[in-house]
């Protein structure tokens, strides 16, 4: 599904990623943890093809094609989601309507027909149903005004509906109580399939007591410093990440 | 007879003479209004009124006043009609009723709807009392010359406690010549204690050869009235569009009003609150898309002569190319006016590196227990929302339009009058790159 080789990175001349290999199967759901500035977020929005991200090395392919030569539609309508760390507020446009026109550029990509009024708002039903999800939120502007919460819920519900296969969540749990976690949670477990596949970007083990991975990679300074299952997590839950550090020698200074 | 534009005094004066020679009741306020405008000049970028608004092209132009007797056809009007709402339409052509083109239909009774020309002889009280009172024609230029110069237009009345159901839409349309030309329609709308009106206007160009329209709207409302006011200009390319609005209302008074400045040369819009009752509220609202070389200029004055009313100024500009706006809101609060509150907001995107903004507030207060605020704001797109909506599939342009238009909707959400907002949302929408794709905005709900 995704497949991530050698990939280096900077932002105004400084390298964040420094190499990163990964390789995410069809179905799967790989967590990748590290301490604040490894370069975790950096790393989602590479993958979403933010500009002020450049790509001095490497490559990304989802399912073959290269990621790097799309512009961010074409990620999303090649099946790329990103649920943002922090959704931007767009006052005065409607959530209704901006889904709508992102479900329909990606359904146009995908050669199916646009969703009139009626059908989209089927959809919304059914998706929210399946969620667990109150589409009240869907008759604000995008975001505005709303609950860290809120806005975190608002991203699944937006996921469910353009049904990628290849979900990035970044740092989804920051910000969130824990009864907001498990609703988050929830609505993510509800999207496994077994085809669509996850890339879960934590600093905390938390998230991962609900979504359960099936791999997790610990990225330190820039590379992902070691992978292992699940009990990775507790493992630096436990110890923190000094361990990793000092082991691939950022702690002296390298 | 000839027209001497190198020599003020001899503006228009044969035209003018003719007016006069036709005497009648307004004889005597037609005479005063030419004698100050010839007294006022043109205005110049030296005085506070016209300090950004370049007036010399029309001031250098030899313009005439316009001759009704041109063609226009029904399907040139089209894409200016209200679809999905019974209106009562007047249309004027170059300033003169054309009573092929106009349909007015019936009006509940005792309601007028007319043309100006048929009410100086028919309501001769009603438009002899009111005319003028709204504007300072004695001050403004360009209000001076439409006084002298009022022949034709709109006239509505409406007597106490009626509702007059359906909006009244009057197309002031121009069809432009070889030769500069000019013309002065006036609407004077006069709505009695308890009424209720709606009016739209709009300004329309057929053709890109210079001239000037320089029409002035004057709306009267008495105690506990509902009016409703919205004026769409979209002339032609050459056009010098100077329009005026002037209301004045009384206790209990709510009157909105909204410009929407689409084309044309140049456009200022003036317009004039003065909130003579208690427990008023003036909602003036502005949008304009301004491109290419243009300006448009939003000049207000909202004055607070009673205690206990509301005033809003709320001015949207998008700006591209080399467009350039300016915006002056004056509020004035005599003494007596306890209690006033006052919220004026003039926000300016701007979509380039050469569109220019000015803005200025201009608060007078002389009551000491008001609360009067204005802000202002230029900024550009937010780019982390553009990325946002970017990432969810939508092209990088209509990403951009989408949030313009958002920007852009603020003004015109809260219209009640749905086919008419729809076909604001239609014209902001034609104007922006991939504004197809974000047509049925609000279909989904």
């Amino acid at each position: 599904m995704l497949q991530i080789t050698n990939l280096h990175a900077s932002v105004e001349g400084t390298e964040i990623l420094r190499g990163i290999d990964l390789t995410i199967p069809s179905g799967e759901v790989h967590s990748i943890m590290g301490p604040n500035g490894s370069g975790k977020s950096t790393l989602a929005r590479v993958l979403a093809g933010e500009e002020t991200y450049e790509v001095t090395e490497g490559s990304i392919t989802l399912d073959g094609e290269d990621l790097l030569d799309m512009d961010p539609d074409e990620r999303a309508c090649e099946g790329l989601f990103m649920a943002f760390q922090y959704p931007v507020e767009i006052p005065g446009v409607s959530t209704k309507y901006f889904l709508r026109a992102a479900v329909n550029a990606v359904r146009a990509h995908r050669e199916l027909s646009e969703l009139d009024a009626y059908e989209f708002l089927q959809l919304v039903k059914e998706k929210a149903q399946a969620l667990a999800l109150d589409t009240s939120l869907l008759d604000r502007s995008v975001n505005e005004g709303f609950s860290g919460g809120e806005k975190k819920r608002a991203e699944i519900f937006q996921m469910a509906m353009l049904d990628p296969k290849m979900c990035v969540l970044d740092e989804t749990d920051s910000g969130l109580d824990i009864d907001a976690l498990k609703v988050v949670s929830d609505g993510v477990n509800a999207l496994r399939d077994g085809n669509r596949s996850f890339l879960v970007i934590t600093h905390y083990q938390r998230l991962l007591n609900y979504i359960v991975p099936d791999v997790v990679h610990v990225l330190v300074n820039g590379r992902i410093a070691r992978t292992g299952g699940k009990e990775l997590a507790q493992l630096l839950e436990a110890e923190g990440y000094a361990g990793i550090e000092a082991e691939s020698g950022v702690a002296n200074g390298a | 007879m000839t027209t001497d534009t190198m020599n003020d005094q001899h503006l228009f004066e044969s035209e003018f003479t003719r007016l006069v020679d036709l005497g009648g009741p307004l004889a005597g306020l037609r005479r005063e209004a030419y004698d100050r405008f010839i007294e006022l000049g043109w205005p110049t970028m030296r005085g506070e009124a016209y300090r950004y608004t370049d007036c010399r092209p029309i001031a250098e132009a030899d313009l005439q006043l316009a001759s009704p007797d041109v063609e226009v056809a029904m399907d040139e009007l089209r894409s200016h009609l209200l679809e999905g709402v019974p209106t009562h339409r007047l249309v004027f052509v170059n300033g003169v009723y054309n009573d092929t083109l106009s349909d007015i239909g019936t009006v509940p009774g005792g309601v007028t709807v007319t043309r100006l020309a048929s009410a100086i002889e028919d309501q001769e009280d009603l438009v002899t009392r009111h005319l003028g009172t709204t504007i300072d024609w004695k001050s403004d230029a360009f209000d001076a010359l439409n006084t002298a110069f009022v022949e034709d237009g709109l006239f509505m009345h409406v007597p106490a406690g009626v509702h007059l159901e359906h909006p009244v839409h009057v197309l002031h349309v121009t069809r432009p010549g070889a030769k500069p030309i000019v013309s002065h329609p006036r609407a004077l709308i006069v709505v009695e204690d308890g009424g209720r009106a709606t009016c739209v206007e709009t300004c329309c160009g057929l053709g890109d050869e210079p001239c000037l329209v320089n029409p002035v709207t004057e709306i009267v409302a008495g105690h506990d009235v509902h009016v409703d006011h919205y004026r769409i200009v979209r002339e032609g390319a050459g056009t010098w569009h100077i329009g005026g609005l002037g209301l004045i209302q009384g206790n209990g008074t709510n009157v909105n009003s909204c410009c929407m400045a689409l084309d044309g040369a140049l456009i200022r819009n003036g317009m004039t609150a003065t909130l003579d009752g208690t427990d008023g509220m003036a909602n003036l609202r502005g949008l304009a898309l301004v491109d290419g070389t243009r300006h448009v200029d939003n000049f207000l004055r909202v004055n607070h002569m009673k205690p206990d009313c509301n005033s809003r100024e709320y001015f949207k500009h998008i700006l591209s190319d080399k467009g350039s706006t300016s915006f002056t809101g004056r509020i004035y609060v005599e003494q007596d006016a306890q209690k006033t509150d006052a919220v004026q907001t003039n926000m300016n995107l701007l979509l380039s590196e050469q569109a220019r903004v000015r803005t200025r507030p201009q608060l007078e207060i002389f009551a000491d227990d008001v609360k009067c605020t204005h802000g202002a704001t230029i900024g550009r797109l937010d780019e982390q929302a553009a990325f946002y909506l970017h990432a969810r599939g939508i092209g990088r342009e209509a990403a951009r339009s989408l949030l313009t238009f958002a920007f852009a909707n603020e003004v015109i959400e809260d219209i009640e009058l749905l086919p008419l907002r729809r076909k604001m949302e239609t014209l902001i929408l034609e104007r922006l790159p991939h504004g197809d794709l974000l047509q049925s905005m609000d279909s989904v709900d």
